[in-house]
């Protein structure tokens, strides 16, 4: 039982591996920066946590566990964080202030809708 | 314990893709391309340190969590007010 255990952490843990680097090459592949910032998350949320669950069943022990969710939590929390300042560091380099007017707001939804 | 080592690999091997993104594009894309080196260094330090039995080097991990979101930070507003 515990090797099923442990092999399953191991595959959580190649698994959370490849998907970061699937991230990381939509990333590079991607054109402008909105785009480029969608592919952070995956790795900071799903692969943390996935990383994480590997830890707790490779029997790696209580501490390396808990140290691995904080981990996982800090990095969730941090990627929102970070990732609206750098998008509102985009938005006001391109349209000089934040917040963005109203007109502005429409006419990002009327582009969407066109 | 392979699996993690492995794991760790994969997460080194990510960096190269994430790394030529830094070198490439504007500021701003630079900036989110190393936002996601922070997260994946983050990941294969913890990835590596359980893959060589040693728990207790889960705390650079942590460091290196806490450490990039100080990093991007000021990255993001530095890119807002200066640059």
């Amino acid at each position: 039982m515990i090797a099923v255990l442990h092999g399953v952490g191991a595959g959580l843990a190649v698994a959370s591996a490849v998907l970061a680097l699937l991230c990381a090459a939509g990333l590079a592949a991607m054109r402008d920066a909105y785009q480029k910032l969608h592919f952070v998350s995956p790795p900071a949320t799903l692969c943390a946590f996935l990383l994480a669950a590997a830890v707790g069943l490779s029997g790696a022990g209580t501490r390396a566990t808990l140290e691995a969710l904080l981990i996982a939590a800090v990095l969730a929390a941090s990627n929102g964080v970070v990732g609206h300042a750098t998008a509102r560091a985009l938005w006001v380099r391109e349209h000089g202030r934040w917040p963005p007017r109203a007109d502005q707001v429409r006419a990002l939804r009327d582009g969407e809708d066109g | 314990m392979t699996g993690f080592l492995l794991a760790g690999g994969i997460l080194v091997v990510a960096l190269a893709p994430s790394g030529w993104a830094c070198f490439s594009g504007g500021a701003v894309e630079r900036v989110a391309a190393l936002e996601l080196s922070g997260v994946l260094v983050t990941l294969a330090l913890l990835a590596i340190s359980i893959g060589m039995g040693r728990p207790a080097f889960v705390d650079l991990a942590l460091a290196a969590a806490l450490l990039s979101f100080g990093g991007g930070l000021v990255f993001a507003r530095f890119l807002e007010r200066w640059l």
